[in-house]
Parts: C-alpha cells; sequence; structure tokens
C-alpha cells in the first residue's frame, strides 16, 4: 500500500452531484482507499452520493464535504443532543439524526447505579459519538476515550440554536473562523459547537449572547472579509 | 338539593370617562347604578338565540323592538340594562363523571363534565410530561337553538370553541401538580339563548372544582352587549374570562368595530360581571361543601 | 415518534428567551415592540399575493364567483376565508384535515374582515336574492416561521386590495339575465374596501407583564399567553382573540390596543404603498399594449347595448336622472374617500401614457354606466335598505 502511491481523484476538492464517477478502479489495483461520507463503490467505480465538494485526506481518504440541516451520526463526532425521554437504562437524546440516539445513564465519569444524573425532558448535553451504525440506534457518552469527563455532559444557561452541519464544521475549523476570532476580540464568551448542526453560546450579559449568535447565524453564506465586516458592523451597532 | 337562584347585578362605569375605583366584589351585587346617556347590557342578553344566528341577523332588517326600551329603560326581556340575567349553578349532576355541573345564566344552560386526572388515552396528543393534558370537546346540542338542525360535529365554530375553553381552564388549573395525567373537560350546550360560551367557561369551572382538580384560581367568564351608537348594526359582544383573585384577564374575545375607548368600557362592565359571577360560584360551592360536611355526620 | 412533531424547546432557551426578555432583548435582536421584516409580493394575476414577515410566508389568493345570496342577505354578496396549512411549512401542522390552530387563525382572520364590514358587501350583489358576488380568500401557510395569524391577514388584506372581478351587466327581458363580461372587453372592477384591519399579535411572558409584538416560533413556544387584537388605521378595534392562557390586567390589554393601533397604521400604510405601486406598474403594462384593447373597447359597448338593449331603454325613459344619481350615490360616503383614496392615487402618480389610459378607462365606464342601467333591479333594493338603515340610526 505504501510501495505505490495512488494516483488522486481528478476532482479533489471540486464540486461533485451525485452520481458524477470520482474514481475508476479499474486502473488502480492493490490499492486501500477509505470511503467517507456521501461516495459509494458501484462495480468499477466510486461514485459520489451527495452534492458538495469532494475532499481528500492523504493517503487515501475520501469523502464528499456538504452542508445539511439534519445530521448522520459518525462515530467520535461532538454532538449537542437534546434529551426528549428517560429510560431505566438510557437517556433518549434528539440530536437532529434520522434515529434517537442512546445516552446510557452509566456513561458518566465514575458512573455508578447510585448516581444516575437527573436530567429533565429538554436537557441540552454535550457528548460523544461512540457508536454510529444504520441498524441501531447511536450510542452516545459523556466521557472521553480515557473515562474522564473533559467538557462532555450538561450544559447549562446560555442559549442554543441550529445551523447547518456546514456551519457547525466551520465553526470548529483550525484556524479559528474569522468570525469567532472578530467576535472574540472584542467579547467574552463561552461556545460549544455540535458537529449536528448545533451551537450553544454562553456569556454574562444576555445582549452578548444575541449578538453572538446572530454573528455566527449570518455568516452561513458569508466569506471569510464578509464574516470580519459584519461583526465589525454588529458590535457598532452595539456600542 | 338544588341551589335556589338568585338575582344578581353587575356595577356599571359611565362610558367616554376613566373606570371609576372598583367596588369590592362583595358589595357589587347589590348596587345598581343606570347609565344615562349610552346603554350598556350585561350578561348577553341579546334576545336572539345562539351566535350563529345572530350573526345571520345582522344586516338584515334591525329587530323590531330597540334592545332598550326608550320610555321605559327596561330591555325587552324586562331587564335593566346593566342587570344581569338570572344565575343558577348546581354541582354533581352527572353521576359517572368525576365532576360535573349544570350551569344557567337565563335561557341559556349548559352542562358539563370532567373525567381525570386519568392515565394519558392517547399518549401521542401528550406536549410534554411535566404538566398534565388538559382536553376540552364542546357540543351543542342539536335541540339547543330554533333550528333542530343537525349540526356536523367538530364544525369550525365549536373547534374554536373547544380550544378557547381548553386554553381558558388550562390558565387556571395547575397542570405541573399532575404530571403524566389527562383531564378531560366535556361541555354541551343544552339550550343556547346568547352568551354559550361564557356559560360554558363557568359550568366548566364549577365542574372542576367539584372533581377536586386544584385550581389556582377561580375562572368566570361573562359577555356584555352593547347598543349605544343608534346606527351600529346588531350587537357587537365582548366575552371576558376572568381569574378573579388574581384580577387578571385570561379570556378576551371581541368582534365588530368599536373605538378603543368604548371598547375599554364594554370590557370593564363584562369584568364586573365576571366578578359578580365569581361570587355566585363561590357561594355555590361553599354550600356544597356544607352540605358534603352535613351528610358525613350523619 | 411524536417527539418530531412539534417543535420544542430546550430547557436553555426557554430559560434564555425568558431571561433576556426581562432586559427587553430578543434573541433575534428586535425590541419588543418591532415587527420582523415585511415584504408583500405580487403575482402575475390580479388577487394573489405572497407575505412575507421574517421567515414566515403565507399566500395570499382571491377569487370570485355569481352564487345565490343567503336567504336572510338577499342583497350581499359573500367573504370566506380558506386556510391551508401544509405540512410542508411545519411538521406539526397534520396532513388532512385542518387543524386546531388552522381553524383559530381562519376565524380569527375571517372575524377581522367581516365583522368590522372592511369589504362592502352590498356592491357585490348582482341581482338581489338571485345573484351576488361570493368571494373567496384562500390562505396557504408557506412557512412558519411563527405568527402566522398576523401575516396571513396581511395576506388577505393584500389579496382582496389586488382583487378585481369581472364586471356583469344585468339584462333580459325579465332583467335578471346576467352578463359577464371578459375582462379583455371591460376592464374588472375592484372590491370596495373601507378600511383595512390589521392584526397585531402579543405574546405573553412571566406573569403576563412582559410582551412582545409579532413572536417566532421559538417565542410562541415559550410564551405563556397570546392575544391577536385587530385593529385599523382610525383606531377602532375590529377584533380580538385571546383564547385563554395566562392573565393580563385590563390595564395592559389596554396599553396593547394602543400599540396595536399604532403598528395597524404602520401596516395600513404599507399594504397601500406596495398595492398602489403594484396597480400604477399594471396599468403601465396595459398602456404598452393599448392599441389592440382600446379597439376591442371601442366594441364593447356596442355589443353591451344589444344584450341590454330592451331593459335600458326602458328604465331611461322612467327615471334616467334619477338612476345615475344613485349609482354614484351607491357605496356610502366614507366608500366614497376610500375610494379615491385607493384609486386615484395610483393613476396620477403613473406617468401621463398611464393617465390618458385612466380617461379611455374612466370614460368607458361611463358608457357602461349607462349600459348597466337596467341594473334597477339592485337600485329598487337599494332605496329600501338605506330606509332600514336611517331608521335604525333614528333609534
Amino acid at each position: 500500500m505504501e510501495s505505490r502511491k495512488p494516483p488522486p481523484s481528478a476532482l479533489v476538492d471540486n464540486h461533485v452531484v451525485p452520481g458524477d464517477v470520482v474514481l475508476d478502479l479499474t486502473e488502480m489495483t492493490n490499492q486501500t482507499i477509505k470511503l467517507g461520507a456521501g461516495l459509494r463503490q458501484d462495480c468499477d467505480t466510486i461514485q459520489a452520493t451527495s452534492a458538495g465538494r469532494l475532499r481528500l485526506s492523504k493517503p487515501n481518504k475520501y469523502w464528499v464535504e456538504s452542508s445539511q440541516k439534519r445530521y448522520i451520526p459518525s462515530v467520535e463526532d461532538t454532538v449537542l443532543g437534546v434529551v426528549v425521554d428517560t429510560k431505566p437504562d438510557n437517556f433518549l437524546v434528539d440530536i437532529k439524526g434520522p434515529n434517537l440516539a442512546f445516552l446510557p445513564v452509566l456513561a458518566f465519569e465514575g458512573g455508578t447505579r447510585r448516581n444516575i444524573p437527573k436530567f429533565e425532558i429538554g436537557t441540552l448535553i454535550y457528548a460523544r459519538v461512540v457508536k454510529a451504525n444504520s441498524i441501531m440506534n447511536p450510542e452516545l457518552s459523556c466521557m472521553d476515550a480515557t473515562g474522564k469527563a473533559a467538557e462532555f455532559g450538561q450544559l447549562k444557561d446560555g442559549y442554543m440554536f441550529d445551523t447547518s452541519t456546514g456551519l457547525s464544521r466551520m465553526l470548529l475549523s483550525s484556524p479559528t473562523c474569522p468570525v469567532l476570532e472578530a467576535l472574540g476580540k472584542k467579547l467574552s464568551f463561552e461556545i460549544a459547537v455540535g458537529l449536528n448542526g448545533r451551537v450553544w453560546v454562553n456569556a454574562p450579559s444576555p445582549s452578548n449572547v444575541i449578538v453572538v449568535s446572530n454573528a455566527i447565524i449570518k455568516s452561513e453564506s458569508l466569506s471569510g472579509i464578509g464574516q470580519r465586516s459584519m461583526v465589525e458592523s454588529l458590535l457598532e451597532r452595539l456600542s | 338539593m338544588p341551589l335556589s337562584p338568585r338575582r344578581l347585578t353587575a356595577s356599571l362605569a359611565p362610558l367616554h370617562s376613566p373606570p371609576p375605583p372598583r367596588q369590592p366584589p362583595s358589595s357589587a351585587p347589590q348596587k345598581t347604578r343606570r347609565a344615562t346617556t349610552h346603554e350598556l347590557i350585561a350578561g348577553g342578553g341579546n334576545p336572539s338565540l345562539s351566535r350563529q344566528q345572530r350573526l345571520g341577523e345582522r344586516g338584515r332588517a334591525p329587530p323590531a323592538m330597540e334592545y332598550v326600551n326608550p320610555l321605559t329603560g327596561f330591555r325587552v326581556d324586562g331587564r335593566r340594562p346593566n342587570e344581569m340575567r338570572q344565575l343558577k349553578g348546581e354541582v354533581g349532576v352527572v353521576a359517572r363523571a368525576d365532576g360535573s355541573a349544570l350551569f344557567e345564566m337565563g335561557n341559556t344552560r349548559v352542562i358539563a363534565a370532567v373525567y381525570g386526572p386519568r392515565e394519558v388515552q392517547n399518549k401521542g396528543q401528550q406536549v410534554n410530561s411535566k404538566d398534565a393534558l388538559v382536553r376540552c370537546e364542546y357540543r351543542m346540542a342539536d335541540f339547543s337553538t330554533g333550528d333542530r338542525r343537525r349540526k356536523p360535529k367538530g364544525d369550525r365554530r365549536s373547534t374554536e370553541i373547544s380550544l378557547v375553553i381548553r386554553q381558558t381552564m388550562e390558565a387556571s388549573i395547575l397542570t405541573h401538580l399532575m404530571p403524566r395525567s389527562q383531564i378531560d373537560i366535556f361541555v354541551q350546550v343544552l339550550q343556547a339563548d346568547g352568551g354559550t360560551r361564557a356559560a360554558c367557561i363557568n359550568a366548566a369551572t364549577l365542574a372542576l372544582a367539584d372533581a377536586g382538580i386544584p385550581m389556582r384560581d377561580i375562572v368566570t367568564s361573562c359577555s356584555a352587549d352593547l347598543n349605544y351608537i343608534e346606527d351600529s348594526a346588531g350587537g357587537p359582544d365582548v366575552t371576558v374570562g376572568f381569574l378573579t383573585k388574581m384580577d387578571k384577564v385570561t379570556l378576551l374575545q371581541m368582534d365588530a368595530k368599536l373605538p378603543m375607548d368604548t371598547f375599554e368600557t364594554v370590557m370593564d362592565l363584562a369584568i364586573e360581571g365576571c366578578k359578580a359571577i365569581a361570587n355566585y360560584i363561590r357561594e355555590v360551592l361553599l354550600e356544597n361543601t356544607r352540605r358534603l360536611e352535613c351528610q358525613r355526620d350523619h | 415518534m411524536d417527539h418530531h412533531q412539534r417543535w420544542h424547546p430546550t430547557v436553555n432557551e426557554r430559560e434564555f428567551i425568558e431571561r433576556a426578555l426581562q432586559s427587553d432583548l430578543r434573541v433575534d435582536g428586535r425590541r419588543p415592540f418591532d415587527f420582523r421584516r415585511l415584504k408583500i409580493l405580487f403575482g402575475r394575476e390580479d388577487g394573489s399575493a405572497e407575505v412575507q414577515l421574517g421567515d414566515t410566508r403565507v399566500m395570499g389568493y382571491a377569487t370570485a364567483q355569481l352564487v345565490q345570496p343567503y336567504k336572510d342577505r338577499p342583497n350581499e354578496g359573500t367573504l370566506a376565508i380558506f386556510t391551508e396549512f401544509s405540512p410542508m411549512a411545519d411538521p406539526a401542522f397534520e396532513p388532512g384535515r385542518p387543524g386546531e390552530s388552522a381553524i383559530e387563525l381562519g376565524r380569527v382572520v375571517d372575524r377581522g374582515l367581516r365583522e368590522s364590514r372592511a369589504v362592502d358587501m352590498e356592491s357585490l350583489c348582482v341581482v338581489a336574492g338571485k345573484h351576488v358576488w361570493s368571494v373567496r380568500v384562500d390562505l396557504h401557510i408557506l412557512d412558519n416561521g411563527g405568527n402566522l395569524i398576523d401575516a396571513a391577514n396581511i395576506a388577505a388584506l393584500a389579496a382582496l386590495s389586488t382583487f378585481r372581478r369581472p364586471e356583469c351587466t344585468v339584462g333580459g327581458e325579465d332583467g335578471q339575465q346576467v352578463t359577464v363580461h371578459d375582462p379583455e372587453v371591460r376592464d374588472p372592477l375592484p372590491l370596495t374596501i373601507h378600511h383595512l384591519p390589521i392584526a397585531v399579535t402579543f405574546a405573553y411572558f412571566g406573569e403576563g407583564n412582559i410582551m412582545v409584538i409579532d413572536p417566532t416560533y421559538k417565542e410562541e413556544a415559550v410564551m405563556g399567553g397570546r392575544m391577536t387584537a385587530t385593529i385599523n388605521s382610525n383606531g377602532d378595534v375590529c377584533s380580538i382573540q385571546k383564547a385563554g392562557g395566562e392573565g393580563v390586567m385590563s390595564s395592559v390589554i389596554m396599553q396593547c390596543l394602543r400599540i396595536a393601533s399604532v403598528k395597524a397604521a404602520d401596516i395600513t400604510s404599507k399594504i397601500k404603498n406596495e398595492v398602489n405601486s403594484y396597480t400604477s406598474a399594471k396599468a403601465l403594462q396595459k398602456v404598452k399594449r393599448l392599441p389592440a384593447s382600446a379597439l376591442k373597447k371601442d366594441n364593447a359597448p356596442d355589443v353591451a347595448m344589444k344584450e341590454s338593449s330592451d331593459g335600458a331603454l326602458e328604465t331611461q325613459s322612467t327615471k334616467p336622472s334619477s338612476d345615475g344619481q344613485q349609482i354614484d350615490k351607491e357605496p356610502p360616503s366614507v366608500v366614497e374617500d376610500n375610494k379615491q383614496e385607493d384609486v386615484e392615487p395610483m393613476l396620477s402618480e403613473c406617468n401621463p401614457e398611464a393617465q390618458s389610459e385612466s380617461r379611455l378607462t374612466a370614460g368607458g365606464s361611463d358608457e357602461t354606466q349607462e349600459a348597466i342601467s337596467p341594473k334597477s333591479l339592485k337600485d329598487a333594493v337599494k332605496p329600501k335598505h338605506k330606509i332600514k338603515k336611517k331608521q335604525h340610526s333614528k333609534s
């Protein structure tokens, strides 16, 4: 696999639409490629199944980057979930996916039967997807891989709003995206971004929360420069 | 033992002037003041039948009689303009129901039955598990109006009234004390003679109290009719649902065009009516409690 | 899974929305008494309008057909509101029969328009007891971003303001035959709208002492109660709907009504401006294809005369002058003012070409008035009604 480098698809970083042939496997032998979201194998070809931009992570990971309102769970994603029901063993959590996710009542740091947290319906939870496949409900955990609580758990106060999955990915990208950078220079606030298209913002004064959340919602369709000037004009109006 | 009907009146504010300081509710039923320049009518005193029929009348030739006779100052049914119709309330009229009541305002007769709190029947309707689910069904008996036409169940009007009654009762029921349960209110109009929705709410309040549903306040309702500008066709009517102790309006429905200050006067009149009804309902409930105590003692 | 049906706020949203409101802040950056951005668009056909109020989108569509009047109102047309809540606009809307909120919305809009007699119903009468125009407004909710009632009400008003019904004349030997004219031949007629009843919705929070207008769907999910006041620009209260919910002091209600009357004036002028620019644009379009239509117009009166020549002669011989006056007087005086307001500015605003067009049509309508004179049946009904009204006003 390492000996022969596979030639990357010609479409990398370009837009693809469903049905586009991304790779022709007949020309590639003895190579391993990994397919991510939005791609499928059809006989000897790899085809796109959703519209977006084709991405390649060297050496061999391909996926289609797109932005949706719905979320398809994927292991190791951090998500913001809303508790919709409590069962003896699990909290049922809405993560904007096709199914409700299960959050085992013991999936908390040091969780035992004696210290099960009490979450009322509508509680907002920052969690990690640990199991995701199409036949079972996805499973969440409020611990990192080492069993520590890290930042996971219930989010109190603040304000939550919905975004597209693309926007939440942009907010998590590094270097810090322009809108958060510009806001961070003037205001202090806490933010939690779920890859499932939910953002939670908290700040001491409600007006700051409102400014930050509106700036983020508006940045959906703006370029980096546009985001900066939008934030500036928003802050000017505030002061 | 049914209670004897009582005559009640509402105090009245003169038109086009700020409402006078409210009289304490206890003194309201005794005092009666006459409006000299304009006539206001409390208690849905339109001599027409159902609201629907009244709507039908509007724009037709005005009724042969005036609402208020200019010579005698009495209305067609012999009441003074601001005099409320006879009230009659009786609880425990439906044996199978957890709570029930019959309420009469003049010729309008309404029966209400309450079932609950009980297990939620249709989980899909449960909005959240923190509060009780309140449901209401309003029915108008086919024989309740002059024309004995079979009315389809769930027409637009009764669906809206069901919604209005449910939300009005929800304002007083402490739903958070009965989570994951359901309370059903059935209201049936036996005889319609104006002000049915007000009578329904009063009956529902009595029935809920009879069922022992925890409530934060007594909610009563009264409608006021107004006939002041000579050329205003039909009687504009204002229905108010009122939380007595909290002094707050929960239900307010009005149609027909009115200047704002006139509207305020009519609303205040209806509120006075609500207070008087609340006093009456209070007495009915106290009487009922006393009677139950008597029964226990023997 | 029913939890997908209706949107539920998280604990955080619920608490934050209420906390922010305590310092007069709303999550979308508005102040308590700001409406969201209102946009009124008109379709290609008369009588269709789309209203955007923030994220809320409602389409209004007015149509009319000739029907038999109700027995108790033989000389009045009818107006009916129909609502369509498609699950497309909100997953909480059930497909199939209309739900509670659809019925409530329809009835609130309907009452605001009808009980305040906003649309003149008597001018929709063609032959008393036989033929009247039945106007139907369909309100389609396209997107539920909250406060559907206000948006739907504006959509209904905008649709009715641009609606044109075909002109029709009465003729035949019995004077009861109705001829409906092709809109190409005779300009269709606008409705007589006396005033615009504007719905302004308040949402109450806390103990009923915090209020905002034009709530979003998030605010609606958190609010304790709601009140819709329908008020026109003169400050007349046309209808109020507060269907239970959190109790409010009567003084707060009066405060709401005063705020609503200010908002109603704003929205009224917005609707009028949009309608005027639409009608003048429409008039301009007509001017461009004037040559063809002008030719047709010249022929039109002849055709009409032939159809109704018998009746026309009859009535003209009996009382030609008084008849003409009555037609002028037909709508009550208030209406006339309104009509002038509505129609004239829009014509004078557009360029001279359009004015010449307007004169042309005005001339045409003079001719048609003569031709309509067999309408006498309707006129015969009119005075009676007026007498009734006078009687009533004495009482």
